[in-house]
């Protein structure tokens, strides 16, 4: 429509109108006042012919004051040169010639205006000219912002920091920006325009394909993880997010969209998964138990160590165990007091101390704990750790180192003694010998009923039991002696019984045996061993006084390092008070003259130089259990290295 | 004919008091106090049994009663080793090692108790 009014004043209706100006006069303003276009009508010498309401408006003139004044009047004196060229010199007669033009208003206002000329010559009245006047200055204004948003769009787009990009169908980008050339290490856009993006850009060229193919499928793809190629090479982990472009027939002839470069992301979470990791392992690979329990107390770390020291599984404890039920009753109160106090390594520290953790079984586990408080950054409580060193190992080692050292000293003061005792027994030998001889001379001497016989049967009595100890002695130095060979247990001790049990002591004692027949033989004396069961069924026998029963049993350990012989009597007990000094030498309950009080001294040190030891279990009134452990193996003579293996089997 | 019988030991009051014994049994008694007068009395007396204590300085009991038993000339006299150790305990190195190994026809432990003695050597000289 406006098109068309902009035609109405061609030169050939504007011709016929003309002469009835005056008759038409009506008719032409009611056209006039019709259009949203004011429209001046001047002369050659540019006065005012005409003017409609809406040329009015634009110049901000009365209709009434317009009429008669100069065109120039109303415009302004701009491109009055282009505006008399056309006029005067008639160079736009018959044509329309169009320009912008701004027009101040008496009021002040300046208006943008497109004002298009058309002159027409009539013989009658001269030339005319039809200026019809728009006010564009809204339009121009809505230009104006569209050419400022698109640039605004523009520099969005450059400025951007992560890549942004548009790109065809085929595989070339249509336009990027400068984050995506930084990306890519490309030093122009040109060059960067040009690349195949298949082969060029992404390292699997696949992805190119799937990521066209989930645009098609779902319209968009979002924080797709691709790798792409640098100029040189280099790979960079890209998220890509992209839409199509369509053509107004709805198919896909580009696309647009987002990369997003993680690779130092990806990097750093790595790194952070590392060290996690790293921290994880060291953590989870302590020999020590280490637990660590949130401000309510619930474990949240408890690593292999606390699980060997407390027989729970990790996932028996996190979140189900609370740490009190670690502790024997006010213990973890305790510690978390000490923890922040400054008293025991400083407020949020605990220097390592000693104490019970209950395990699984309820039993109380010796420790030793070290613990902090963790804090995060503003100082705030968040966490308790504690590192448990489990203490049996060392308390062990600590009561072996003593027990060996014990073991020295006594096998030193023994090794002394032995060579004490051989030496007076060889001593006493020949004098004892001379009293035996002498005295049994004047025995023989005196006549049968002379009283002095019987002190002589005394003297010779009393050397018997002078010959006794000394032969204990001996035996006792002998007790060291090396020479080792397998050894079957059982025929020492079937041997040692074909000895005693035909003595009257045995004849109302029941013997029973439960030997184990697969016994492994044990590296040592047989000569001493069967000493050392000979000592102990004598000793059961004296005990049992008269009637009772002995049992004899021999096993080994599962494993088969070890091999145990049992004696069980129903004698009269030994007394607590007794119980540890059995083993001393020269110590006896027998009537004096009765025993030496080396009988257990020799089996005992002959049992410590086989690597064994003997226990002993009583009751009085209702018996002692004597048992022997013996090492298969010779080399175990320190009971250090169990598990070396049977040089037998 | 009493027999006779070389009694050797280094200790002289033993050696005094078991030649008592011997004499009263009706013995003939020759002595000496170490191995090697001892072997030179086996030469020079011709004993009919040897008595010879098992530690002894210079040569030991074991010692001359190797020697002896190795002569061809003397290995028929009888020799009891008298020891200092209790016969009962059969494993020990004296009698299982040396004991066995000297040969000795018999052996006796001390304290010697006389009339265990002067049977030992009745029945060795018997045989």
């Amino acid at each position: 429509m406006k098109q068309g009014r902009r035609k109405t004043p061609s030169p050939s209706t504007t011709r016929k109108r003309q002469p009835r100006t005056q008759e038409t006069g009506y008719r032409f303003d009611k056209i006039a006042e019709m259009g949203e276009d004011g429209i001046f009508v001047f002369d050659e010498r540019f006065n005012i012919l005409f003017a409609n309401q809406m040329a009015s408006d634009i110049t901000g003139i009365p209709k009434s004051d317009l009429i008669g004044k100069n065109f120039f009047f109303v415009i302004g004196k701009q491109d009055r040169e282009f505006l008399e060229g056309t006029v005067i010199r008639g160079e736009g007669l018959g044509k329309k010639l169009c320009m912008e033009m701004n027009i101040s208003t008496p009021q002040g206002q300046l208006k943008e205006t497109d004002i298009c000329i058309a002159s027409a010559k009539s013989v009658k009245s001269g030339v005319k000219i039809y200026a019809y006047v728009r006010d564009i200055t809204v339009r121009k204004k809505y230009e104006k912002d569209l050419k400022n948003s698109e640039e605004r769009l523009r520099n969005l787009f450059e400025r951007v920091r992560h890549g942004l990009f548009i790109s065809s169908k085929e595989g070339k980008f249509l336009d990027c920006n400068q984050a995506l050339l930084d990306m890519l290490n490309y030093s122009s856009k040109a060059e960067c325009l040009n690349i195949d993006l298949q082969r060029d850009l992404y390292v699997n060229p696949e992805d190119r394909t799937i990521f066209q193919e989930r645009i098609e499928k779902d319209g968009y793809v979002n924080d797709m993880e691709v790798e792409f190629k640098k100029k040189d090479g280099e790979k960079r982990t890209v998220l890509l997010t992209g839409y199509p472009i369509r053509d107004v027939k709805g198919d896909t002839v580009g696309y647009q969209g987002i990369n997003l470069d993680i690779t130092e992301r990806k990097r750093i979470e790595e790194e952070l998964r590392e060290t996690n990791e790293f921290f994880r392992n060291l953590i989870e690979s302590s020999v020590d138990g280490i637990i660590a329990t949130d401000m309510k107390g619930n474990i949240f770390i408890f690593n292999k160590g606390a699980e060997d020291l407390t027989g729970y599984s990790a996932s028996e404890v996190i979140g189900k165990l609370h740490i009190t039920e670690l502790y024997p009753k006010g213990m973890a109160k305790e510690i978390m007091r000490n923890l922040r106090s400054p008293d025991h390594g400083g407020i949020g520290k605990l220097t390592p101390l000693q104490l019970s953790v209950l395990n699984r079984a309820g039993e109380r586990v010796p420790i030793q704990l070290s613990a902090a408080l963790i804090y995060d950054r503003t100082g705030t409580e968040v966490a308790t750790v504690g590192i448990f060193t489990d203490l049996r190992p060392r308390l062990q080692m600590e009561k072996k180192l003593e027990e060996t050292h014990l073991q020295l000293v006594s096998s030193e003061k023994m090794a002394s003694l032995g060579k004490l005792a051989a030496g007076i027994a060889h001593e006493i030998n020949n004098p004892l010998g001379g009293i035996l001889i002498y005295s049994s001379l004047l025995m023989e001497d005196l006549p049968k009923e002379d009283p002095k016989k019987q002190d002589l049967e005394r003297i010779v009595q009393e050397a018997g039991r002078c010959k006794e100890i000394v032969k204990s002695l001996l035996e006792f130095a002998r007790q060291t002696e090396p020479r080792r060979e397998p050894v079957d247990i059982n025929r020492a001790i079937t041997d040692g019984l074909f000895f005693l049990e035909n003595q009257a002591l045995f004849h109302n004692i029941r013997i029973t045996k439960r030997l184990d027949p697969s016994l492994p033989r044990v590296i040592g004396n047989g000569g001493q061993l069967k000493q050392v069961f000979t000592n102990i069924i004598i000793n059961a026998a004296e005990a049992i006084h008269g009637s009772g029963e002995l049992n004899i049993t021999t096993f080994s350990s599962p494993d088969r390092t070890s091999v145990f012989v049992e004696f069980t009597d129903t004698g009269e007990g030994i007394p607590e008070e007794n119980l540890c000094r059995i083993f001393d030498p020269f110590f006896t309950t027998k009537d004096v003259g009765k025993g030496t009080g080396l009988g257990l001294a020799t089996s005992y040190g002959i049992a410590e130089s086989h690597g064994g030891k003997i226990a002993v279990r009583s009751k009085v009134g209702e018996g002692s259990t004597f048992t022997i452990e013996l090492p298969v193996s010779a080399e175990n003579e320190t009971g250090l290295d169990k598990r070396t293996g049977d040089p037998l089997q | 004919m009493a027999k006779k019988i070389l009694l050797v030991d280094d200790d002289p009051d033993f050696v005094e008091a078991v030649s008592l014994i011997l004499k009263s049994k009706k013995f003939d008694v020759v002595t000496a106090y170490n191995g090697i007068e001892g072997l030179n009395k086996v030469t020079s007396e011709k004993p009919d049994l040897i008595v010879l204590d098992v530690m002894m300085p210079e040569k030991d009991g074991y010692a001359v009663c190797k020697e002896l038993k190795s002569n061809s000339q003397l290995s028929h006299i009888p020799v009891l080793l008298l020891t200092a150790v209790a016969s009962h305990v059969p494993t020990t190195r004296y009698t299982q090692e040396m004991g066995l190994e000297t040969e000795a026809d018999d052996y006796l432990d001390k304290p010697v108790e006389p009339n265990v003695l002067v049977k030992r050597i009745e029945s060795l000289l018997s045989k």
